[in-house]
């Protein structure tokens, strides 16, 4: 083969026609494709339940935090059931 | 016009050239089949943006060659890892273009020649292989590389000087 021949075999190469009924198996990918993407209603019902959740879990747990982190709730049930909440062994 | 009868208009003016410089990429018909169906379902999602021939025929050009090169990628990237397993580099290139090789634009007497051309493309970087598709191939003129790829003139220039050498070199290589 000589050195610039190489162009010349490319140039030798046929256009061809696409086969046919690629348009339709096109139409049926794009069908799929958005049937199986989720509609808008359903993305934003999702996100604010998410929001919801979140909203309430910060409204519950912020206060707990601010009040030292102590379980009050916690202690008033082993009180009431007489067990002891402290390391102490022995009592004086 | 709606929106469906422009889409298979524009799908009637490209299909031929999408499918013909996907062909040119990976040189098999059934993956050539697959990637213009990739091609113009991305077409179709990004459509409305689109108004003007001109910009369309480049932009549709620009989805072709990223989605061949996107799969060109991927390709080597598994046949590396199974290769590795079993073979040493060296063969990888030669053995996966000679095997893959089923071009229907080439003619039965020119198959082998055509084939060992292909391999030693296939080997060149991305952007020095789709400036030679593109001016050997397609056809087309360096401004409209130039467009197409998103490169200077000045660049394409440099691209295909480095390409014809690297194909002078190796098919000189393999002659002698």
């Amino acid at each position: 083969m000589e050195k610039e021949n190489w162009s010349n075999i490319l140039e030798r190469v046929q256009r061809v026609d696409p086969p046919p009924f690629l348009f339709t198996r096109i139409e049926a990918r794009i069908a799929t494709r958005s049937a199986s993407r989720p509609s808008t209603s359903w993305v934003t019902a999702t996100v604010l339940a998410m929001l919801l959740v979140l909203v309430v879990n910060t409204v519950l747990i912020v206060p707990g935090l601010k009040g030292g982190g102590r379980n009050n709730a916690g202690e008033g049930i082993a009180l009431s059931m007489g067990i002891q909440i402290n390391n102490q062994l022995y009592n004086d | 016009m709606t929106e469906e009868s422009s889409f298979k208009d524009v799908y009637d003016r490209h299909v031929r050239m999408v499918f013909n410089l996907c062909l040119n990429y990976v040189q098999n018909s059934d993956d050539a089949q697959e990637l213009t169906q990739d091609v113009f379902v991305k077409v179709h999602e990004g459509f409305e943006k689109f108004r003007g021939d001109a910009a369309l025929r480049t932009w549709i050009h620009r989805i072709a060659i990223n989605t061949s090169l996107d799969h060109l990628k991927a390709q080597k990237r598994q046949k590396r890892s199974l290769f590795s397993l079993f073979r040493p580099a060296g063969h990888q290139a030669e053995h996966v273009a000679a095997s893959a090789f089923d071009h229907p634009g080439v003619l039965l007497e020119n198959r082998e020649a055509t084939a060992r051309i292909f391999g030693h493309i296939n080997a060149l970087p991305a952007q020095q292989k789709t400036a030679l598709l593109m001016k050997s191939m397609e056809g087309l003129s360096q401004n409209e590389i130039a467009e197409v790829m998103g490169v200077s003139n000045k660049a394409v220039e440099s691209l295909l000087s480095r390409a014809r050498q690297h194909m002078r070199k190796e098919l000189g290589r393999s002659e002698g």
